[in-house]
């Protein structure tokens, strides 16, 4: 048997705090084509929502928006004949 | 005014598994309403289909309530999940054969994790294993404990297999049991009302 490839997809967000504080938000199967525009409308919720985990701080914005992919090769370690 | 809330978004995936999304540190002063659509709002970034919002909690610290919340545990579809059994001779799928489990409330509610195989159609006796839950990187540390359970010894099984997860405190005053039925498929979770 062959090895098994598997890859994972992760959108990262970073929201940035009054406190110089920041947070990153995991988020596992992201949509293919996220915009700017996508992470922007969700700005104004995040911040009537989320405080930093550190001092509770007001949220000020997003500082980082990516997608992380990893792959993971799981080795066939059958043992032949 | 609570000190402390969280939110957990529960969803379907692509591959319809389930999973769960917890949200902390949230404003105490958020109100509900703002807590939904945000949470929503984060699951429209995703191709999940979203369950819904399964709770918001919020826990005042300083006069922390004297009765405890009921225990939940959910199986998790985490990204690392690989649940399917090769069952009935089946071989498409070599991965590993784990299933993995979120507890809610570990902090209110301290859990020891026992695990007995109820039934098999291809494997008699009974196999205990205590399973103490870990702590996952990644995973929320207020709320959540996230446990693995190694499913290998029944590869190649025959028929749906039934297991039973035990959740007891540590001063064993309380027990909290479900029932798992693993099939070629997914995996069922049920809790037993006694």
């Amino acid at each position: 048997m062959a090895d098994k490839v598997k890859t994972t997809k992760q959108l990262k967000l970073v929201a940035g705090f009054e406190d110089g504080d920041d947070r990153t938000l995991s988020i596992d199967n992201p949509k293919a084509s996220i915009s700017a525009a996508d992470i922007n409308s969700l700005k104004s919720a995040a911040i009537a929502v989320l405080q930093g985990d550190k001092a509770g701080a007001t949220m000020t914005g997003w500082r980082d928006a990516k997608i992380v992919e990893a792959t993971t090769v799981y080795l066939d370690i059958t043992p032949t004949a | 005014m609570a000190d402390k809330v969280s939110a957990t978004i529960s969803y379907v995936d692509a591959n319809n598994r389930k999973g769960m999304k917890a949200v902390t540190d949230i404003n105490p002063g958020a109100d509900n309403i703002a807590v939904k659509n945000f949470c929503t709002g984060l699951n429209a970034l995703t191709t999940n289909t979203l369950s819904g919002i399964e709770k918001i909690e919020r826990t005042d610290i300083t006069n922390a309530p004297t009765v405890k919340p009921d225990l939940e545990v959910t199986l998790a579809n985490v990204e690392l999940m690989r649940q399917r059994l090769r069952l009935g001779g089946k071989s498409e799928n070599t991965d590993s054969h784990f299933l993995q489990f979120l507890v809610m409330n570990p902090e209110v509610y301290p859990v020891k994790v026992n695990f007995q195989k109820v039934n098999n159609t291809s494997q008699t006796g009974i196999t205990k294993i205590d399973w103490t839950p870990i702590y996952m990187p990644g995973l929320p540390a207020a709320g959540y404990v996230h446990g693995i359970w190694d499913l290998t010894a029944f590869e190649g099984a025959t028929g749906n297999i039934e297991m039973t997860l035990t959740f007891a405190e540590t001063s064993k005053t309380k027990e909290t049991k479900y029932k798992v039925t693993v099939t070629a498929n997914a995996p069922v979770l049920e809790k037993i009302t006694e």
